[in-house]
């Protein structure tokens, strides 16, 4: 059984200036019943555009999307509410716009407002909620829909830690009970749990439709991060990132330098949120790195510690004691998603390096 | 302007607080319905652009809004009418829903049009009060009928559904002269603008939500 058939859907936008732009083309796929399907890809790629389609909010140029049973689409948390009136008021506003009667949100009015965990609050007006609470709101409405296609866009990039689980488990719950899930997000972790298939686009067009496991490794493979060419001071010619299950290695070629004095290298290795995790230079391990020519190249590696995710890499390269070069975003690492802890949702284990240990009873 | 038509008002006709109230109050139905529409459609662009439904509703919300309004204007006219002893015409019977279906038509399809417009340029948002406000000075709001040279502005001035509306209204209350020619012009064009505000919606909201 079907539940939503895609054929070859376009959308196309004219600009200003009279170029056409496709945000999506040729997108023809079909979702089975109480399937769980992921569309994951870059920025621009099109995935919001499907989903957008896929509710009636735009039409499609060209195609036409079929779907089999009652759909509703959460593109935003917490779509229409309304900061004056009161929390269960929102609760009957926003559980309308997403599609559920009166009569189905006064039957599971109770379990909602258990859910969001704000029953102390939800007659004072909205506009006095704090944001997470207005999302715990928003999220509780939405795991109560009962409708038997879901399309989710990355409605999991918000809220603590502790509510991400929560949500996640709904959904999961939602899954199991035989709903059909179209999930849009960056969260490649939280796909990889949710979908049981994977759905890539890349500038509009599909690029990989398979496992999830498969699909985040071409993913990874083909996501290009910016080329690098060459640093300011134009000391640093080219960086090189490879990684496997052990070890990252780094390999860097330093040119155009000035004498053929021993150099200082440091490799900063930041998170995706620019905190820098740990530094790795020559100078701390006492290991000379002699130009010969004013070039030097060098692999640095380090044992693979690094949780799923994009880690940006700092170059600093000085001599004399003086500094050469500082490059921020020399590169990245990629990680793919992987369960480090072997743990039944490595997600909510909030820390950022793995390192190794060991337990002994005493 | 004001005061000067209250010399040219025939105290025989239509007591004076009740021909401006009348002209105001419909007047005002026109002006909110119309910025209410067209500010309806910005400050819900997060819901247009994320949720779907039906996007008449946009503008009916503001036109129903409004449309209470002026149940409640229209009550208070008439005390002010019993208050002020005017004389309650035959003619009101049919003029009254008369001048109701020529006002709402022609203020649905010019809120619609409006709405549509300013959702393409933005910038027309500015100029539509101001349109508005030039509007209750050429629309016999406070002041009869002037005598206009042209007969095709005459005509477009006196024969527009809503000057047509407005004296509809009055000659509930007095002996205020409207030509049946005059009336089917504005009935005519009444339709004409709410056909035309139904197709260009048709057509405009689909791609509603790119736009907004």
């Amino acid at each position: 059984m079907k539940a939503i058939d895609f054929h070859s859907i376009g959308k196309c936008y004219t600009l200003k200036n009279g170029t056409i732009k496709w945000a999506i083309r040729n997108f023809s796929t079909s979702i089975l019943k109480g399937e769980s399907v992921g569309i994951i890809g870059a920025n621009g790629a099109g995935k919001s555009t499907v989903l957008k389609i896929l509710a009636g909010i735009t039409l499609p140029t060209e195609g036409e999307a079929d779907i089999h049973g009652s759909f509703s689409s959460l593109l935003e948390v917490g779509t229409g509410f309304h900061p004056d009136l009161s929390g269960k008021e929102n609760i009957f506003l926003n559980g309308s716009i997403l599609g559920l009667s009166k009569k189905q949100i006064d039957t599971q009015l109770n379990a909602i407002i258990e859910f969001s965990g704000v029953s102390d609050y939800i007659d004072e007006p909205l506009r006095t909620y704090s944001s997470g609470m207005k999302l715990r709101l928003a999220f509780a409405v939405m795991a109560h829909l009962t409708t038997d296609i879901l399309a989710l866009d990355e409605v999991l990039a918000v809220g603590d830690s502790q509510f991400q689980i929560q949500c996640m488990e709904r959904i999961f719950s939602l899954k199991n009970s035989g709903k059909t899930i179209l999930f849009v997000s960056h969260n490649l972790s939280a796909v990889k749990q949710l979908c049981d298939r994977v759905i890539v686009l890349d500038k509009g067009q599909i690029v990989f439709v398979g496992k999830s496991d498969e699909a985040f490794s071409f993913y990874t493979k083909n996501s290009r991060t910016p080329s690098f060419e060459g640093s300011k001071n134009g000391y640093l010619k080219a960086i090189q990132v490879r990684t496997d299950e052990k070890k990252v290695e780094i390999v860097l070629s330093i040119i155009n330098l000035p004498k053929d004095n021993p150099i200082d290298l440091g490799v900063n290795i930041a998170d995706g949120q620019g905190n820098a995790l740990f530094h790795i230079s020559n100078r701390f391990v006492a290991i000379s790195l002699l130009p010969k020519n004013g070039i030097v190249n060098c692999l640095l590696h380090f044992e693979h510690c690094l949780k799923p995710g994009n880690y940006p890499i700092n170059v600093f390269i000085g001599q004399n004691n003086e500094q050469l070069e500082w490059t921020e975003f020399a590169s990245s690492i990629e990680i793919a998603p992987y369960n480090p802890y072997g743990f039944h949702n490595p997600e909510a284990i909030q820390a950022s390096i793995i390192c190794p240990f060991e337990i002994t009873q005493l | 302007m004001f005061s000067a038509d209250k010399t040219s008002v025939n105290s025989n006709s239509i007591p004076f607080p009740v021909f401006i109230f009348s002209g105001i109050i419909i007047w005002n139905f026109f002006t909110n319905a119309v910025n209410g529409c067209v500010s309806n459609i910005q400050a819900n662009a997060g819901i247009i652009s994320k949720s779907y439904f039906p996007r008449y509703f946009l503008v009916l919300s503001p036109f129903i809004r409004c449309m209470l309004d002026l149940l409640i204007s229209s009550f208070l006219l008439l005390l002010l009418a019993i208050f002020t002893q005017s004389s309650f015409s035959n003619v009101g019977w049919w003029s009254i829903p008369m001048a109701a279906i020529l006002l709402f038509l022609t203020t649905l399809g010019l809120a619609t049009i409006a709405t549509i417009s300013v959702v393409y340029n933005r910038h027309l948002r500015h100029g539509i009060p101001m349109l508005l406000y030039a509007g209750l000075f050429l629309m016999p709001v406070f002041h009869y009928i002037p005598t206009i040279k042209f007969a095709f502005v005459r005509i477009l001035y006196q024969a527009n559904p809503l000057s047509v509306a407005i004296r509809l209204v009055r000659s509930a209350f007095g002996n205020q002269i409207i030509s049946v020619p005059e009336i089917c012009i504005a009935t005519i064009l009444a339709f004409s603008i709410f056909i035309f505000g139904i197709i260009a919606f048709r057509r405009f909201e689909n791609t509603l939500a790119d736009r907004v």
